[in-house]
């Protein structure tokens, strides 16, 4: 095996590792689909098309419905095993047509899922304010940690760190104690945002 | 003085000469000579949209979340 290979195969892991795929927010229905799915596209063992075929697998035995087909579909799509973005936003544009058709309660959740989609297929590209813009519409729709994470992502990037730190500071006054934990931990975690805690405390 | 000078750079100019430099030399400085000063040090506030880079990896991969 080659010094090239060995490299690559580094570098993969590392990109993965950079690509998170929650599914804490989704409707409780799907979770545990999506965590299958989810987890056979962490394992670098399985290739794209093992995960395609198993999210299709899961729909037509009616554990994904359509909606949660296509963003599983985009997020293998996206996935830096794959880096189809093309194909990845043609997925999107699925999942939104299919959230309109299927309506509910649950619209907005969903709408927020695409929002959420867009904004990293942008991110990805380094489109970063076209990204933000998604980002803050996936925010509206859909208050999470997550969302709230990807948007702090692309303030950094944009280099508006003071406006990331009073976002920050501004959520953690007027969220739940739960919400701000969960924002915390992926503060936590990512290397991007980690700073931004030292910033608050030391402006 | 100030009917001279008009005069004396005329003259010049009729044989070819260019008029001499206002002010050739900071002891001939007066007020119309006098630059503005120099603004005050903008560089030591941080420049806006300026992309950060928190990143060590050494790679231009970052974190995001694209949860399904």
């Amino acid at each position: 095996m080659s010094v090239q290979s060995i490299l690559e195969r580094v570098l993969q892991a590392v990109d993965q590792e950079a690509y998170l795929t929650p599914v804490e927010q989704v409707d409780g229905r799907f979770h545990e689909a999506l965590s299958t799915v989810a987890a056979a596209l962490a394992d670098p063992s399985k290739h794209p098309d093992e995960c395609r075929g198993l999210a299709r697998a899961l729909h037509r035995e009616g554990r994904l419905d359509a909606v949660h087909l296509y963003s599983a579909l985009h997020v293998i799509a996206a996935s830096p095993k794959v880096k189809n973005y093309a194909e990845a936003a043609r997925w999107a544009a699925e999942q939104e047509s299919a959230a309109l058709s299927a309506g509910g309660a649950s619209l907005e959740a969903n709408l927020a899922s695409v929002d959420r989609h867009r904004g990293v297929l942008a991110f990805l590209q380094g489109h970063y304010e076209v990204a933000l813009d998604y980002f803050a519409r996936a925010l509206e729709r859909q208050r999470t940690p997550e969302n709230v994470g990807n948007l702090l992502c692309a303030l950094v990037r944009l280099g508006e760190i003071d406006e990331a730190v009073d976002l920050l500071s501004h959520l953690r006054r007027v969220l739940p104690a739960s919400f701000v934990r969960a924002l915390d931990e992926r503060l936590h975690d990512d290397p991007d945002l980690r700073p931004l805690t030292n910033l608050e405390r030391d402006p | 003085m100030t009917l001279f000078a008009p005069i004396f750079a005329w003259w010049l100019a009729l044989f070819g000469v260019s008029a001499p430099d206002p002010c050739p030399h900071p002891v001939f400085l007066d007020a119309t000579c006098e630059q503005a000063p120099p603004p005050p040090n903008q560089g030591a506030e941080r420049s806006k949209g300026t992309p950060h880079t928190f990143k060590t990896r050494g790679r231009p991969t970052t974190q995001i979340s694209n949860g399904f």
